[in-house]
């Protein structure tokens, strides 16, 4: 990996990172119970899936099977590991849930990016036979789909709860 | 299995789950959830619910 590759990515965590203390700061959140339950559910299906997904690509290598370089294999394992997460806490509302105001900003955020991952990706996938470090932006599209997917499954869920109240 | 008699005994104060959450302390989601039975409270939140609904344990949770 070149610096060119590490300095965005450091930089990029770093203001993640900084962002995510700040709104922790501001909002204090309180999670209930079954939130926190549901949470560490969300962890563990998302650990199960990363261990599963490693020992598939595992086997694949074992069987002469090279569909992707190992760092982009190691990087859409990790991506799968955190959609899970992100899905099952989002779907079971115990953590990264938009306020209701939001919701449907978020919503329309989250495909927006992931059409934009996907303009990206249309250039070259393929290269050589391999999969090439554009299919990062496939997968990441995917993810964003896959996470509005679910939000919007949680809206229409939540509000058919709120009118059976 | 769905607790009808939380349902009514917050019915009766004329409350809906999002009043009966901020109440407790909880999301509107766990409120719908016991009275749905989809999730089992600790007995520290049926505590709380019995509290801010003026019922007693046996009323509002135990089985019959």
């Amino acid at each position: 990996m070149t610096n060119n590759v590490i300095l965005p990515i450091v930089l990029a965590a770093a203001a993640v990172l900084v962002v995510v203390l700040i709104r922790a700061k501001k909002q204090e959140k309180h999670y209930d119970e079954r939130q926190l339950l549901a949470r560490n559910a969300a962890f563990k299906t998302a650990f199960f899936t990363l261990v599963s997904a490693c020992f598939i690509c595992g086997f694949l290598d074992l069987l002469d099977i090279h569909w992707a370089e190992a760092s982009i294999q190691m990087f859409l394992i990790a991506l799968l590991a955190i959609t899970v997460f992100v899905c099952i806490a989002i779907f079971k509302d115990a953590y990264f849930d938009a306020s209701k105001r939001n919701r449907y900003t978020f919503i329309i955020s989250v495909f927006t990016l992931a059409a934009l991952n996907l303009a990206v990706t249309m250039v070259t996938l393929w290269q050589d036979g391999n999969l090439s470090s554009q299919v990062y932006y496939l997968f990441t599209s995917l993810c964003f789909c896959a996470v509005g997917i679910v939000s919007i499954a949680k809206t229409v869920k939540d509000k058919k709860s709120e009118d059976e109240v | 299995m769905k607790n009808l008699r939380l349902k009514s005994a917050r019915a009766a104060l004329d409350l809906s789950q999002q009043q009966l959450a901020e109440k407790v302390g909880v999301s509107r989601q766990t409120i719908s959830a016991i009275e749905k039975g989809d999730y089992n409270p600790t007995v520290k939140l049926c505590v709380a619910i019995c509290k801010a609904l003026g019922k007693t344990l046996d009323e509002l949770f135990w089985e019959e």
